[in-house]
């Protein structure tokens, strides 16, 4: 089976790194790291991600930003997005049942095991 | 005798020379200091007069030991603001309405008290050994005497005439006894207020029966004695007449009187005879209960704004330990993230569990999570976790609202415009949360337009066609498109916002009122109390011609 494309955004690169590779170890992902807002919105047109792992606070667009552009166009609105944030609360999240601004939502600190568990209920 | 309570009045112009007119006759009250930038003002000349201090600068006085209650008689919202930010707590600010009001008060009680003199005065020209207080006696005409008209109840039918038709005619309710608490005249108006008829009271003394289910003493009772001890056994409100000698006035609630809650204002002064004995006391009623009901309400709607005032500093000091949080949160679990994502990956690289490996990484992990609970604890503190959402009419939440801040925009000329449409959908709000946000917008429309204007508020329902202006993408994500909201508009003809600063206003601690006190903290509460209630919030304006504040808000399924 193909392995599903997975774009990160997140600015934090040590993060993201052992992501990519934590991801990768499963053989489930093709994984791709972008470390600001504005090349992983460039990024997402060539890569053609399955699904989109998102930052929320990064410093030059922020993730909420980069939701909303990908979401204006036709190319890339159907891609699914999961944001990460530091800031929310696990509880709030849950009252949520994970979603914010209509999309899931995952808070830092991540268990890969709990990662890979929303990433699979979302991917198409 | 208790401690004089002392007060400070700003503002010396006709009101403010009013209320030092007024409490510089109260024995309780001492006026520590009288307050005008104009020194020529009528206020601070009658202060100087009388000995009070006066100063260009009310911070002068702020500070002094006992202080209990400032007068702002200027009218001026922002000098109010100042003060209830700067003053010393424990002391009280009576200012805008409740000030006039007791302007009103006075200046209806001068009129009465003229009334009175003139009826005083008349009685005088036609009646020679009777007066009031301290007006001369004329000694040449025939004198009825009431104590021996008294004295023979056959003799009452031969009172004065003149003196009759005067007390008889006059609109304000009036009567009179004797030095023996006898009742003389009781007159028309005084029957149609108390529902007591005259001819069940004369000559007797039983005109307590009018006021109350048991024998205590009138006001006129207590000049007659002239026993001005324990008053407060027997009135809430009263004082020394502040026209006549050994006069006195009271005001208090009656139930029922006269078929209805009433609430009367009495004034008795003292008569005496040729040489100076007490021989009778007049008194009149005054029935002010609209005007003490519209009073209190004003007080209530000055409490809740006072109240409001501090939960919204209140609000925001939570908000700022909130915003620290955030940052605290942001810098530490993205390390946080890291280091699990490293243990995820060292538990990956060694297949074979070794003990005291596994153990390390069960620990790092375990310290992780340590680390996690208390960032949440921390966020706890910092959030408003408990919104009280209910399905909630927003034209009666606007309508409160309003109500709150009617002091305000009423000393101003400032007129309300609703363009409010009748069936708007509930909304799902917290509703005192969502008072203090209009209370805010209210506020800084009056604020805009010192020297008045216009308020619209219009409230709808529609469709989400788009992208509003102005909305960040944080709050785009509140809504989708095509879903039903509810849009409040409040718009004010004031001095309007510069486009660089639409977005800035709702930053906490901007303000373009450092001079007159503002702290910048409103429309801050304002926007995270609507993002709250996953609603948008934003400011549109042409500098110079005005303000207009939208919110967008969900409604209630
Ligand atoms: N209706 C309005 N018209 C003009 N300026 C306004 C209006 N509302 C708010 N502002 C501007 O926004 C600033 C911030 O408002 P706010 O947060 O309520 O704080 P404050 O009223 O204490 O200054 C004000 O100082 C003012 O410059
Ligand atoms: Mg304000």
């Amino acid at each position: 089976m193909d392995r599903k494309r997975i774009l990160v955004i997140d600015d934090e690169e040590n993060f993201t790194k052992l992501i990519k590779w934590n991801l990768e170890k499963t053989g489930k992902y093709e994984i791709r790291v972008e470390n600001s807002g504005l090349l992983g919105f460039s990024a997402t047109k060539e890569f053609k991600p399955h699904l989109i792992l998102l930052d929320i606070s990064m410093p030059d667009m922020d993730g909420s930003e980069v939701a909303f552009q990908l979401k204006c166009d036709e190319d890339t609105k159907d891609i699914p997005i999961v944001f990460l944030t530091a800031v929310a609360k696990k509880e709030e999240v849950e009252a949520n049942s994970g979603i914010i601004g209509g999309h899931p939502f995952i808070a830092k600190p991540v268990e890969l095991e709990q990662l890979i568990d929303v990433i699979e209920r979302n991917v198409y | 005798m208790a401690e004089k309570a002392k007060i400070l009045i700003i503002g010396a112009g006709k009101c403010g020379r009013a209320l030092v007119e007024l409490f510089s006759k109260i024995e309780k009250i001492t006026i520590i200091g009288v307050v005008d930038f104009n020194q020529d003002a009528p206020g601070i000349k009658l202060a100087k007069a009388l000995n009070i201090p006066t100063a260009v600068d009310y911070r002068e006085f702020m500070n002094r030991a006992g202080l209990s209650c400032i007068f702002n008689s200027t009218g001026k919202a922002q000098i109010e603001e100042e003060l209830m930010l700067s003053k010393p707590a424990g002391v009280e600010v009576l200012g805008g309405c409740s000030v006039n009001l007791i302007q009103e008060l006075i200046e209806e009680r001068e009129k009465v008290e003229q009334q009175l003199k003139g009826l005083a005065e008349r009685r005088d020209n036609v009646v020679d050994n009777i007066g009031v207080g301290a007006i001369p006696i004329n000694p040449k005409m025939e004198t009825p005497d009431f104590n021996k008209q008294i004295k023979k109840d056959e003799d009452l039918g031969k009172k004065d005439k003149i003196i009759e038709s005067i007390i008889q005619n006059s609109a304000v309710a009036t009567f009179v006894i004797n030095s023996q608490h006898k009742v003389l005249y009781w007159n028309v108006a005084c029957e149609e207020l108390t529902g007591t008829k005259a001819k069940d009271l004369l000559g007797t003394s039983d005109h307590w029966k009018a006021f109350y289910s048991y024998q205590r003493p009138c006001v006129a009772d207590i000049v007659i004695d002239n026993s001005f001890v324990d008053l407060d056994k027997f009135y809430k409100v009263y004082q020394g007449s502040t026209l006549i000698p050994n006069g006195l006035h009271a005001e208090d609630w009656y139930p029922k009187l006269g078929g209805r809650d009433r609430y009367i204002v009495f004034d008795a002064a003292p008569i005496y005879d040729t040489e100076g004995k007490l021989i009778a006391a007049i008194e009149t009623l005054q029935d002010i209960t609209e005007r003490k009901k519209a009073e209190d309400e004003l007080k209530k709607a000055y409490t809740r704004l006072k109240e409001m005032q501090n939960q919204v500093i209140q609000a925001e000091k939570l908000n700022t330990i909130g915003q620290l949080a955030s940052g605290v949160a942001h810098e530490v679990r993205n390390p946080l993230g890291i280091i699990l994502q490293g243990v995820n990956y060292l538990e990956n690289k060694i297949p074979v569990k070794e003990g005291d490996i596994s153990e390390t990484l069960t620990m790092l992990k375990d310290s992780v999570k340590r680390a996690d609970k208390i960032i949440n604890t921390l966020l706890d503190f910092s959030r408003f976790t408990n919104l009280d959402l209910r399905p909630e009419d927003i034209n009666s939440i606007l309508e409160s609202s309003l109500s709150l801040v009617k002091i305000k925009f009423e000393s101003k000329n400032i007129d309300i415009i609703p363009e409010i449409k009748k069936d708007v959908p509930k909304v799902l709000a917290d509703r005192n949360k969502l008072e203090q946000v209009f209370v805010n917008i209210f506020l800084n429309a009056i604020q805009a337009m010192p020297e008045g204007g216009n308020i619209t508020i219009r409230s709808y329902g529609k469709k989400l066609e788009g992208i509003e202006n102005g909305t960040s993408r944080r709050e785009e994500g509140y809504f989708m498109i095509g879903e039903k909201v509810v849009v409040v508009e409040i718009e004010d003809t004031g001095v309007g916002i510069p486009e660089e600063n639409l977005k800035k206003v709702f930053e906490p601690f901007f303000t373009t009122k450092g001079s007159t006190g503002g702290v910048g903290l409103g429309l801050s509460v304002t926007k995270n109390i609507i993002h709250m209630h996953r609603g948008i919030i934003y400011a549109e304006s042409r500098f110079g011609q005005g303000a207009k504040v939208t919110v967008i808000l969900k409604i209630a399924e």
